[in-house]
């Protein structure tokens, strides 16, 4: 990786890359490096309130780890939506966070986790909010001789819950309209965490901090539902392409913000 | 429906060709493609429409490993139709190999053969070519504008046969009919109902794309193996387009992965045969899937407007529809499947007043064609919306309303007589129609007493049922033959020598099933070969719903001259006359008294014995009747009102086909029909740029469903016996493919109170129309 002259583009489950070089979307390089079966980057541990996830793992790990599934269900549901079977038996973690599609499945699940990805060189280790990391579409944070490693991704605390939702035409093989991931905790009616991000409105996934930060310490009624979701709607501003019209994922992720504070709610 | 035992026919028995096909063995073109076959590539247009003013294929020529380019300036004009269909063709004559005009976005601008597939794409790009532009025909309500631009502006552009063609106005087709009055019919309505629909551009998806090879044999015939519905027709399609006698070109159907209608079209053969003389090699072409969407052939979109009047008794007292149909860069069909979409609906419901109205014409989008369905799918949407709107408007129940006014067993119809295939039809009385035990069985199935009105739903998410009625036909009245050829081999087997096209139907196994049994063998004796221009009998082909009730009778007919050829060699064996003996278990049998031969010792006894003969006939086969199959369909639904979208929960098809020759393969068929009905109601869609260009040819933008999305599917078949059929049958491939547009349509509004007129039903059309109320504007729904 260090040596340009002999450096290879990072390969592992080649769900993107492939099809991406097949079509001609991109060049394809020189050379190849498959980095699927490295060990270390195939665990997922615990540590310190912490999930770490490998680089190399595959959907198919994270759906079917019992750490995942405990602490961080949305991306657990997240993976099991990818592609269909052979996708997510062959794609993996890291190659979905690099690949940096506006509708990576997984983006919104790790954005909000606050978690962090961890990218390696013969410089050492560096790392990343997941929020920064990608910096524009099909844009992140990771210069040419790096690798990301790791997902550091802070557990799902107590009492809290997260929901993962994709609005697609169809069950498997579809690439979302809109999807998007919330974790939060609300007691009460009362909101006393929330935290989402929705991918396929903007040239990345995006978290709704203004959204978050408003709803937060207010009792759910109906008048704060129907703002969250006029806010949601106004604070967005998508593109229109052949999955679905501008107009309709602005309504639509308003309607599914709402639909997540009625779930944390229990409404 | 009479009770009749068999010993083959109506029996799962397994499909002759399933094993070969599970074991993967060489079964498809591409299967048999010779190592050393030269690849071809296309140059397809840029532009939606232009004319080519300078074009230099010499780089290309020059380039190693390069064989043949072939554009307009090296091969004959000969003006042609693409549409295999019998002779003379109802499809106007407007289309050459290749033009100087290019009329869509991926029209042929040249192909090349070459040594590989990478150096054929290297030599397209280095063809230059310079256009100039032209304003294109992009919207159907566009086409017929006093100065829209012309598609077809060549002097050669005709009809062969005589019907209305206005190529200057961009009319490829127009047939008008009425019965009664349909003005008098409306104003002695309680009620009218009068509503646009459109329905949208839909591909067969074949998952083998068309693909077709050629090669040049020493007597310099040229030998062309292609995925084909329609071998004959392709035969002298070819050799007109070539310009060459029929007898110079052999057709050579294999398995085919797919076909819905649209290798009912010749798509690639005039080029294979083309560069297979040209360059005396074998060649090789098999259409990328963009390619298939967008250079192959679709459903005819058509924007409808269905005026029906009733009483509020429910009496029908007029119906009119007006179909405008897209027929794309050429008329492929056009006109065919036009008079479909009045015929095979119209007769469905007793009225005395009927208008109809149907015209094709031309844009510079994809060509429509042959598809599943054939017209009778789009009217199905617009006529069994409209009678869910009317039963609205009465009150009534819309399977009652149905119940009271659908066509009988031994009704006729005046539309069957005044609608044919682009010439006047043929007068038919219905002989077998269970129409009402379907209606009954399916409601039964669904739950349909549990339907309640719109008004009476709440929450996010909401649940409806609706329905459709549907008819198609058999095969076409006085236009469509068949024939079957049957040798008797020594171990008491036989070769079925067929025209008629297993296109991955099943048809093979169906037609041996129907020799087997007139033969009184098992299936297994019945060798198969099916089909192939030198060695099989003439047939039209796999289309129009035709192969069971029109080939099936042509072996039945041929089974029916064997089997007394048979019983005249056993009667001499045995010493005593034919009319003693029957036969049974592969035996010829005395009725009584005992003694038996088998027919092993039959074929033996007559090739080698004594007045030797080879046991063996052919028979031909001309239907004067197209009896319909029926259905009813119900679709029960779920809209989530928080996105607009719909799911199907179940899905429930009953069809009368007449016997179920093979009950497995006809549900099959229903199954099949129905899922490809759902996901073109819900998610198949074209998406044009606007400058024609279709944006999404491929499997990952255009959305079919997968085996995940499937709702539960029930399939009851309802027997009925049609006399004219071979054992009984009529027809079941197609009608399937119709019901699922008006179901779901008519569900949706059932669930939530939204009326959608326009396909497809994806979730932003019905939250838009939710929000507006229910309607969406009609033009802003496609």
């Amino acid at each position: 990786m260090a040596d340009e002259n002999t450096r290879g583009r990072p390969l592992a489950g080649g769900t993107d890359l492939m099809v991406q070089w097949e079509s001609g979307v991109l060049d394809m390089p020189e050379r190849a490096v498959s980095v699927k079966h490295l060990p270390e980057l195939r665990n997922i541990e615990e540590a310190d309130g912490e999930i770490v996830i490998g680089a190399s793992v595959t959907h198919m790990g994270i759906r079917r780890s019992p750490l995942t599934q405990k602490y961080l269900p949305s991306l657990v549901d997240a993976a099991a939506t990818i592609g269909g079977f052979q996708i997510q038996t062959m794609g993996t973690i890291g190659g979905s966070v690099a690949n940096a599609s506006p509708a990576g499945d997984l983006a919104p699940s790790l954005m909000i986790t606050d978690g962090t990805v961890v990218v390696a060189s013969v410089r050492g280790e560096r790392e990343v909010p997941v929020t920064k990391f990608w910096t524009g579409y099909r844009q992140i944070d990771l210069q040419p001789d790096e690798l990301i490693v790791r997902f550091r991704l802070p557990k799902m605390p107590e009492g809290y819950r997260e929901v993962w939702r994709k609005l697609g035409p169809r069950q498997a093989q579809a690439i979302s309209k809109v999807m998007g991931s919330c974790r939060g905790h609300v007691a009460d009616g009362v909101v006393k965490s929330f935290r989402v991000a929705i991918g396929s409105i903007a040239p990345t996934c995006v978290r709704l901090y203004d959204v978050e930060k408003w709803v937060e310490g207010k009792k759910l009624d109906e008048a704060v539902l129907a703002e969250a979701e006029q806010r949601t709607s106004d604070g967005i501003n998508p593109i229109a392409d052949i999955r679905s019209t501008a107009e309709y994922r602005k309504w639509v992720t308003g309607r599914m913000v709402r639909g997540f504070l009625e779930q944390l709610a229990g409404l | 429906m009479s009770k009749r035992k068999f010993n083959v026919v109506n029996k799962p028995l397994r499909k002759i060709d399933a094993m070969t096909l599970a074991l993967g063995k060489p079964s498809y073109v591409g299967d048999f493609k010779p190592n050393d076959a030269l690849i071809i590539k296309m140059l397809g247009s840029p532009h939606a429409h232009a004319r080519i003013t300078s074009i230099d294929i010499s780089e290309a020529e020059k380039m190693p490993g390069v064989h043949c380019v072939l554009y307009y300036g090296n091969v004959p004009r000969i003006v042609h139709t693409t549409a295999g269909q019998g002779y003379p063709e109802p499809s106007p004559y407007d289309t050459f190999m290749f033009d100087s005009k290019m009329r869509f976005v991926g029209d042929r601008v040249a192909a090349v053969a070459a040594e590989t597939e990478k150096i054929a794409e290297a030599a397209l790009k280095v063809i230059r070519v310079e256009y100039e532009v032209l304003p294109p025909v992009l919207r159907i309500q566009d086409a017929m504008k006093d100065g829209a631009p012309i598609v077809h502006d060549e002097p050669e552009a005709r009809a062969v046969i005589p019907v209305p063609y206005e190529p200057k106005k961009n009319m490829a087709a127009q047939v008008d009919m009425e019965i009664g009055e349909l003005e008098k019919g409306l104003a002695e309505a309680d009620e009218v109902v009068d509503f646009q629909y459109y329905n949208h551009y839909g591909q067969h998806c074949p998952i083998e794309p068309h693909v077709s090879m050629a090669h040049v044999d020493r007597e310099n015939r040229i030998i062309i193996t292609t995925s084909t519905q329609v071998p004959f027709h392709c035969r002298r399609i070819v050799a007109q387009t070539l310009d060459i006698p029929v007898r110079q070109v052999r057709v050579i159907k294999p398995r085919i992965g797919g076909g819905f209608g649209v290798k009912q079209e010749i798509v690639l053969e005039d080029v294979v045969a083309m560069m297979a003389l040209r360059t005396k090699r074998p060649v090789y072409w098999e259409y990328t899937r963009a390619e298939e969407f967008v250079s192959s052939r679709t459903r005819h979109p058509m924007l409808m407007r269905l005026r029906m009047g009733a009483k509020k008794d429910g009496t029908i007292t007029g119906i009119g529809l007006d179909c405008l149909s897209n027929t794309g860069w050429n008329g492929s069909q056009g006109l065919t499947v036009v008079c479909n979409s009045g015929s095979k609906m119209l007769p469905l419901y007793r009225c005395d007043n009927i208008h109809f109205n149907g015209t094709v014409v031309y844009t510079n989008l994809p060509a429509g064609g042959a598809y599943r369905g054939y017209g009778a799918t789009q009217a199905a949407f617009a006529f069994e919306s409209a009678m869910d709107e009317m039963a609205d408007k009465i009150g009534m129940d819309p399977l009652e309303f149905r119940s009271m006014n659908h066509i009988k067993s031994g009704d006729t119809s005046p539309v069957f007589r005044a609608l044919g295939e682009g010439r006047e039809g043929v007068d038919q009385a219905i002989t077998s129609c269970e129409l009402a035990r379907c209606i009954k069985a399916g409601a039964r199935e669904i739950g349909w007493k549990r339907r309640k009105p719109h008004t009476a739903k709440k929450g996010r998410y909401r649940r409806g049922m609706g329905m459709a009625c549907l008819m198609q036909g058999s095969a076409i009245p006085e236009i469509d033959m068949g024939a079957a050829t049957l040798k008797m081999n020594e171990d008491g087997s036989f070769n079925l020598l067929m025209g008629a096209t297993d296109l991955g139907t099943g048809s093979d196994t169906v037609l041996a099933q129907i020799a087997a049994e007139q033969l009184g063998t098992t299936l297994d004796q019945i060798i198969v070969y099916s089909s192939d221009t030198d060695m099989t009998p003439f047939d039209v082909g796999a289309y129009a719903s035709s192969t069971t009730y029109l080939s099936g009778q042509a072996v039945q007919n041929v089974a029916q001259k064997v089997r007394k050829q048979i019983l005249k060699v056993g009667a001499d064996m045995l010493d005593c006359k034919a009319s003693e003996l029957t036969v049974e278990d592969a035996k010829v049998i005395k009725k009584q008294g005992g003694g038996e031969v088998s027919f092993s010792e039959i074929a033996l006894h007559s090739m080698y014995s004594s007045n030797q003969f080879q046991i063996g006939d052919i028979s031909s086969k001309i239907v004067h009747h197209s009896p319909p199959p029926f259905a009813a369909h119900f679709a029960e639904v779920e809209v989530d009102t928080l996105t607009g979208a719909v799911r199907v929960i179940k899905y429930v098809a009953a069809a009368d086909c007449g016997t179920p020759i093979h009950p497995k393969l006809a549900e099959g068929q229903v199954e099949g029909a129905v899922m490809n009905g759902i996901c073109y109601a819900l998610t198949e869609e074209y998406l044009f740029n606007d400058k024609g260009r279709m944006l999404n040819p491929n499997f990952g933008d255009y959305k079919l469903y997968t085996m995940s999305d499937l709702p539960e599917m029930k399939t009851i078949l309802v027997p009925s016996y049609e006399k004219t059929g071979p054992y009984g049958a009529k027809s079941i491939a197609e009608i399937g493919i119709n019901g699922p547009l008006p179901a779901i349509a008519n569900a949706i509004h059932n669930a939530c109170g939204a009326r959608i007129r326009t396909g497809p039903f994806t979730a932003e059309k019905v939250w838009r129309s939710l929000q507006a109320g229910g309607e969406l504007p009609f033009e802003e729904g496609h």
